[in-house]
């Protein structure tokens, strides 16, 4: 059985290897008509390699330095080299970090926005707390160890839980918040405004005894007008004349009146004149006091223009 | 190494030369690249200019073989020789310029998709001055147009029976037919054009 032109053509090029080439060999050395094809087959190959390479040689060709280059510039920006597995890399990468961004954000929304300014995001502050306007006490802060009750904390609507609801209508903007574990406690504007009502509303306790001392006074003016004005008061005055001298002589210094002040004294000579020695009615503490206050009215006297 | 993979006169040397080259890109020698671009770029840009036409098709599509098979240099298969698999890349690519000329009614392909031979008279003309060339371009256009591939990847470019399987995608056994009924028409239509060898 002679050779194939495969057969022919692989023991050629090197290609039939083993028992088949050992085969081959061994019939082309006895069959010279095999031989003789093989020798036809190495000839044929001869010559189209050599019109192949007189077609390549007479047409224009590309400028093979610009063509590399043009590959390797198109390579340079892309990945390369990696095995089937390794492409999915990025992919894997990508959704890897979604995971962990949708992962932070509904971690951002089940803590709360106090916890979202840690990811530099702009916190979205719930109206927790009202804030106190001027003038009005701020509500009591909540008791030590109640921040994390549940009752006590309004809800809060997580960022995604917002970016969620297509369609919602926005939120009306809401005061500046206050957070509740930062509430803070009345301003100092607020603390100068109770300050300020105590001092007024210790002022009107003191004004029924301005008013008395006041009514008092006009009626001690009233009586100086009258020719006998002193006695006429101490006519007027009730109780015992040492009583009616204290209460002139102290509301006369207490309105600073030097009027008042001469006639509380007026009225002090009189007690002692009348009785020409000191009041008998008076224990010794009236006394001592009868005669401090009589120091002082004369001592304002003396003091203050008239 | 298996036979059906053994280079022709040799090359079995290059392939294994060149997987060591690819091994050495993949881990990271991405500069050596240029040495496989250098050893192939000619052979392949010729072996896609008888498939197609236009040389500005051809320069794009050996470009983006070239890219391509950067891209997926993991997929090579170091049993084969670098040009075997680029040659299939290449060929898909041009296949692909084949089919959208098709659809604009350039060109028209057969059945089993084997691509058409560039216009003999364009092969003639680049050849004008040489009678071998001109003889050999015309004769390969009279063959149908899977035994002129397969011719062409035989005796232009040297790949063996198995590689040729690989390249086209039929069994080897195909291509020994193929090359069979294509060197018998060549050697007549050679002959008859005056072309003689011993």
């Amino acid at each position: 059985m002679h050779l194939d032109d495969p057969t022919l053509d692989r023991l050629r090029t090197g290609e039939l290897e083993g028992p088949d080439r050992a085969r081959a060999e061994a019939h082309l050395a006895v069959c010279a008509r095999c031989a003789a094809a093989q020798e036809e087959m190495e000839a044929f190959a001869r010559a189209v390699a050599r019109g192949y390479a007189e077609e390549r040689a007479a047409g224009p060709e590309p400028d093979w330095a610009a063509r590399r280059a043009a590959v390797l510039a198109a390579t340079a920006s892309r990945r390369s080299a990696a095995p089937a597995w390794a492409r999915w890399i990025p992919q894997m990468a990508a959704v890897l970090v979604a995971v962990v961004a949708v992962g932070v954000l509904v971690e951002r929304g089940v803590r709360g926005p106090e916890e979202a300014g840690r990811f530099g995001a702009p916190a979205e502050q719930a109206p927790l707390q009202r804030a106190a306007p001027p003038g009005e006490a701020a509500p009591p802060e909540a008791p030590p160890g109640s921040r994390d009750e549940g009752p006590a904390r309004p809800p809060v609507e997580s960022p995604l839980g917002r970016a969620q609801a297509p369609g919602r209508p926005a939120p009306v903007p809401a005061p500046p918040a206050v957070h509740r574990d930062e509430a803070a406690p009345p301003s100092e504007a607020a603390g100068a405004e109770v300050q300020a009502g105590v001092r007024e509303a210790e002022a009107n306790e003191e004004r029924p005894a301005r008013e008395a001392v006041a009514g008092e006074l006009l009626r001690q003016r009233r009586a100086e007008a009258d020719a006998d004005a002193g006695k006429a008061a101490a006519r007027d005055a009730p109780t015992s004349p040492l009583d009616r001298y204290f209460a002139v002589g102290r509301a006369a210094l207490a309105v600073e009146d030097s009027a008042a002040a001469g006639a509380a004294l007026s009225l002090w000579r009189d007690t002692l004149s009348a009785d020409g020695v000191a009041p008998t009615d008076a224990d010794s503490a009236q006394l001592g006091s009868a005669t401090a206050l009589a120091d002082s009215l004369a001592a304002f006297i003396g003091g203050p223009p008239e | 190494m298996p036979d059906e993979v053994a280079g022709i006169n040799g090359d079995d040397a290059d392939r294994r030369e060149e997987a060591d080259v690819v091994a050495r890109i993949r881990a990271g020698e991405s500069h050596l690249y240029g040495i496989l671009i250098d050893r192939h770029q000619r052979r392949l840009w010729w072996a896609v200019r008888r498939l197609l036409n236009d040389p500005d098709d051809v320069d794009d599509v050996v470009q983006e073989a070239f890219v391509r098979a950067w891209e997926h240099l993991g997929d090579y298969d170091p049993a084969y020789r670098f040009y075997t698999w680029l040659y299939t890349i290449a060929r898909n690519r041009a296949l692909n310029v084949l089919r959208r000329q098709k659809v604009r009614g350039f060109v028209s392909l057969s059945a089993d998709d084997a691509p058409p031979v560039a216009h003999p008279g364009d092969a003639s003309t680049r050849a004008e001055g040489n009678e071998l060339a001109g003889a050999l371009a015309e004769c390969r256009g009279t063959l149908p147009e899977d035994q002129r591939e397969a011719f062409d990847l035989r005796h232009a470019d040297g790949l063996s029976y198995a590689e040729i399987a690989r390249a086209i995608g039929a069994p080897e056994g195909t291509v020994m037919s193929r090359l069979h009924r294509a060197r018998g028409k060549m050697r007549d239509c050679l002959r008859s054009k005056g072309v003689t060898w011993p």
